[in-house]
């Protein structure tokens, strides 16, 4: 794990132990009970709060004593919206609850996302504290990531995601599995029949003691995803009915995960994350190629052990990760059938001290080996990455909170170049529940080792990408009777120089990367939301809006129309409204996106309209003793917005599907 | 309680309130894909020149656009505008009739054939895999060469259908006629392992048969033929820079090689070889701008034309005027430019097309 970094992850689960000694948070125990107190008295409610438990945990655990965020932007996506899509992907997860772009060929393809107008390989995904971007692409594909693999996702934007690693202009994703030290047996089967031949099967089972916690979850799901669409491709005024074809996908998946506490101070775990992606690639609406023309077969393994110690006022944490993936990618007409060895070892090592009441230090040392063996590169290739980090979270004052961090890092025997981050929390009257929040940080992105090795193309005298950030922002948290409120609002600033393009090479005419561009970008974040819990009753209420201008500075020449321009496939405007209601065993959710312009030229001269999409889902659950049945029908793009997020790809229009899960839980 | 069941009501109904200002939302009439502007009108049948702009692969940024030589306007997106659907995906090569104008459009597989005065459609020859260019025969028949498949398509053009095929065995792409064959140039053996990329078939129309074959440098990428009816084939050399790209005349009977011009740069790839309308000058893209004569000894040391801050991605002479017309994609991802030059290099005028333009074709013969 990243030191307390994971900041909940850490603590939630393996670090349960601890929190009861109340060394390093001796106000959490309080807050554990009253997360207990939560459980016990809404228990009336509805079948699915028995899975609260872990989430209320999670959630009140956040100490805000040693708030390793402050002053940075996360956003925690809750228990709640995870469960609402506890049968999707990731991809569908950050499209319906946040406001990231994410870019997509449709359901069950490739989806990456762009976070504050930085590219998708300026996102970093780490999974229980191993990056799992993929090396080659230097990206994760979010359909790939199943949120049945997850127990808690955040995301951290800009300057928030340095703690995480290097690499995250944009930001960070966060995922990670967490484990309830007091479960017995939980057991939850889960079957979905949806549109366009949609089926998806998963089931979790969870067992163990104080001691020793077990967990198991198994998912298969697949479509054939031959969804009717509106070929403005064949006729833009009157364009007829066809179906999306070759676009068909199945996904298996194995999380394995077990959690040893031999003493109160020690916590060891292991995860193992077996994965296998196969998909067809459907081409776009102009073009026409023979079913299973071009597709791609992914195979993951993800083993990752860990082990949490804490003595006197330290803690450490020591963590090796390794990856091996397999994919294969064929296109039969282009005569294309490569495959793509991917092996990494991700080995992480930190120090957390006490020294003070109000200090707290850090230090992190990680080497990440990647060793690719791929068709696409001319020969084997590797790269070595090391780095030293170094953090303090200090509270001078209860009005203010400071976080500092400094990361050295090396790759392949080139230094990095030093990268600092800074943030503060400050509220001037700590009875008035206003705070004032900001942070900069200097980043810097390595070339992904397709831009540096791909034959023919790679370039490998490409420098590192470099940014930095800074970001001002107003939050009001407060409580009113049964309502809790989160309001924040903020302004952000990225220069990102040295960005990786690939171009047409001048002589050859084939593609190759070059550092071209400078892109500054900067706009505005806003969040609201609201929740109560009522005995029998709750509600839920959230707005994430973003407003975002990535332009690029450096014109290749006087000729180049970009020059100022809002970068491809970044929006404008993003809003996004989530609201929930429950009562009597009923729960309503409701999924709104509008998504602005998205220009696909880098002169603005063409560009895919504005979007609104919406989801509705009704859920109803029965409680039979320690056992629990819940129905629900969702329905996806009420109005049947046709719309594309890459052009020329279209995506579905109105689709519905139908779920029926088992809970059992002691 | 009866007050937290009102409360719930309420809020259910806020929420169909939302839900139903979403279908209002969604009730506007545009299609959800690229907002594409309307061009000025002119009619294609004036001095001027169609201009190909490819867009990028799968990418569907494909458009046609008209160079107005008169009235010296550029109309975008014409197709489009005309037929209210894009050409398709990588729009490639273009050949111009009496009264059609042929398309072809590589990464969608089809050929689109519409009126020459106003673009309206008028067939799609569907059913090839990876269609390159296309060559009109005397009969009403034209050949169109394939990237991935082993053979030259037939098509009958007064019914717009693919009639049948010549084996080649390979990959093809540039075709021309001389002395009543035609010469298919082997520019990649990619997917055809154990083939040439150094060599032009020679095919008999009358039999569509592959009669005979001549070795060239790697990767033929253009050929013309000049006033005296000499074969000229440029070949880039290969695209990792395997040998010294070369220039050949052949004649087009005996096939012999008569002459081969070396480039002295191996990291270099000349490409987009044009004659004028004399067939006496020829030009290619080599960084620059080149332009040499059919009867010269070597060829040339200097551009006509320098590169400067342009990126040339094609190339084409006005049969009448001999002015160059060039393009230059810029990144690849916007309009790129159409630059208008006197036949002795100068510059006159500078044109925004569509993406990636590449293929340039005069109205004019």
């Amino acid at each position: 794990m990243q030191g307390f970094g994971a900041g909940c992850t850490a603590i939630s689960g393996s670090d349960g132990a601890r929190i009861r000694k109340g060394v390093l948070w001796p106000k959490t125990a309080s807050l554990i009970a009253t997360a207990l107190m939560w459980f016990c008295f809404a228990q009336n409610v509805l079948a699915q709060m028995i899975f609260d438990t872990i989430d209320l945990k999670v959630v009140e655990i956040q100490s805000q004593r040693y708030d390793r965020s402050a002053g940075y932007k996360a956003l925690v996506i809750d228990s709640a919206t995870l469960r609402a899509h506890a049968l999707g992907s990731l991809a569908e997860l950050l499209t319906t609850s946040t406001s990231l772009f994410v870019k997509s060929y449709g359901q069950g393809t490739l989806a990456t996302t762009s976070i504050r107008g930085a590219s998708a390989a300026h996102t970093q995904v780490i999974w229980n504290g191993i990056n799992i971007n993929s090396p080659m692409p230097g990206q994760t594909d979010f359909s790939a990531v199943p949120v049945l693999f997850i127990d808690r996702a955040e995301i951290y934007y800009g300057a928030g995601s340095a703690r995480f690693s290097s690499g995250g202009l944009g930001g960070s994703v966060l995922l990670n599995t967490v484990t309830d030290w007091q479960n017995k047996l939980r057991v939850i089967a889960q079957q979905q029949v949806g549109s366009f031949s949609t089926f998806r099967s998963n089931a979790l089972v969870e067992t163990g003691n104080q001691r020793l916690q077990l967990s198991t979850r198994i998912l298969h799901y697949q479509s054939k995803n031959d969804y009717p669409y509106l070929n403005i491709g064949a006729s833009r005024t009157n364009p007829p009915t066809d179906h999306r074809y070759n676009a068909g996908w199945q996904q298996t998946g194995l999380l394995q995960q077990a959690f040893y506490r031999p003493d109160d101070n020690t916590t060891l775990s292991l995860r193992l994350w077996v994965q296998d992606n196969d998909r067809n690639l459907p081409p776009n609406m102009l073009v026409q190629v023979p079913e299973n023309n071009e597709s791609y077969q992914q195979t993951n393994v993800r083993a990752v052990a860990g082990a949490v110690h804490y003595f006197g006022k330290s803690k450490l944490t020591v963590q090796s990760g390794f990856i091996h993936s397999l994919s294969k990618y064929e296109n039969v007409i282009s005569f294309i059938n490569t495959q793509n060895h991917i092996s990494s070892l991700l080995n992480e090592a930190g120090y957390t001290c006490q020294s003070a009441e109000n200090l707290l230090f850090t230090v992190t040392g990680k080497f990440d080996y990647h060793q690719v063996n791929s068709e696409n590169y001319a020969q084997l290739q590797q790269r070595r990455q090391g780095s030293l980090t170094g953090s303090a979270f200090y509270n001078p004052w209860p009005e203010l909170q400071l976080n500092l961090l400094v990361r050295q890092e090396a790759i392949d025997k080139t230094w990095a170049p030093l990268s600092p981050a800074a943030g503060f929390n400050y509220q001037p009257l700590l009875s008035f529940p206003l705070k004032i929040k900001g942070n900069m940080a200097m980043n810097f992105h390595a070339p992904s080792l397709n831009d540096l090795y791909w034959s023919p193309g790679g370039n490998p005298d490409l420098k590192n990408e470099t940014g930095y950030t800074a970001e001002a922002a107003v939050a009001w948290n407060e409580k009113y009777g049964a309502v809790s409120l989160e309001a924040e609002a903020g302004w952000f600033y990225s220069d990102i120089d040295q960005w990786i393009v690939w171009q047409p090479d001048t002589v050859f005419s084939y593609w190759t990367p070059r550092n071209l561009k400078n892109v500054v970008a900067k706009g505005i974040e806003a969040r609201l939301a609201l929740k109560a819990k009522m005995p029998n009753f709750s509600w839920a209420l959230s707005l994430n809006y973003s407003f975002t201008s990535a332009t690029n500075r450096r014109p290749l020449s006087l000729n180049d129309h970009s020059a100022n321009q809002q970068v491809i496939y970044v929006p404008d405007h993003v809003l996004n409204a989530n609201a929930s209601l429950a009562w009597k065993g009923f729960t309503l959710y409701y999924f709104a996106n509008y998504t602005g312009r998205r220009y696909t030229t880098s002169d603005n001269s063409r560009y895919l309209p504005p979007f609104f999409t919406s989801d509705v889902h009704i859920n109803k659950s029965f409680l039979f003793g320690k056992s629990a049945v819940e129905v629900g029908l969702a329905i996806n793009n009420i109005g049947a917005a046709n719309y594309q997020l890459i052009a020329w790809q279209p995506m579905p229009l109105r689709n519905y599907s139908f779920f029926i899960k088992y809970l059992f839980s002691k | 309680m009866m007050e937290i069941t009102h409360k719930s009501l309420r809020f259910f109904r806020s929420l169909l309130i939302i839900a139903s200002i979403s279908f209002l939302f969604t009730g506007c009439d545009n299609d959800g894909g690229e907002v594409i502007p309307e061009p000025p009108y002119s009619p294609y049948l004036n001095n001027g020149l169609f201009v190909l702009n490819e867009g990028n692969f799968g990418g569907g940024g494909g458009s046609l656009s008209f160079l107005n030589l008169d009235s010296l306007t550029l109309s975008n997106d014409i197709f489009y505008s005309k037929n209210q659907r894009p050409l398709g995906d990588v729009p490639l090569s273009l050949m111009l009739l009496d009264s059609t104008v042929w398309i072809v459009v590589n990464n969608s597989g089809r050929i689109e054939v519409a009126q020459r005065q106003n673009l309206a459609s008028v067939a799609t020859v569907a059913g090839m895999t990876s269609p390159r260019h296309m060559l009109p025969l005397p009969d009403g028949r034209a050949y169109v060469s394939d990237f991935a498949s082993p053979l030259i398509h037939i098509i009958d053009m007064n019914s717009y259908s693919l009639v049948g095929s010549v084996s080649v065995k390979q990959s093809t792409e540039a075709l021309t006629l001389a002395r009543g064959r035609v010469f298919a140039a082997c520019w990649s053996n990619y997917g055809f392992e154990g083939h040439n990329n150094n060599m032009v078939l020679v095919v008999d129309p009358a039999t569509n048969l592959v009669v005979d074959s001549v070795m060239t440098g790697k990767e033929p990428q253009s050929m013309v033929v000049d006033k005296n009816e000499k074969l000229w084939v440029l070949c880039s050399g290969g695209w990792t820079g395997d040998e010294f790209p070369t220039l050949y005349r052949i004649n087009p009977r005996s096939l012999e090689a008569e002459q081969i011009y070396t480039f002295g740069d191996i990291n270099s790839a000349p490409a987009w070889l044009c004659a004028n309308g004399n067939a006496d000058s020829l030009y290619f893209i080599n960084g620059g701008i080149y332009a040499m004569s059919v009867i010269a000894a070597d060829l040339p040391d200097q551009p006509l034309i320098a590169p400067e801050t342009h990126l040339f991605n094609s190339l084409a002479v006005h049969p009448k005027t001999s002015e160059i017309f060039v393009a230059d994609a810029i990144d690849y991802q916007q309009k790129g430019l159409v630059l208008r030059y006197r036949a002795n290099g100068t510059f006159i005028a500078e044109y925004r097309a569509g993406i990636v333009p590449g293929r340039m074709v005069f109205t004019a013969k």
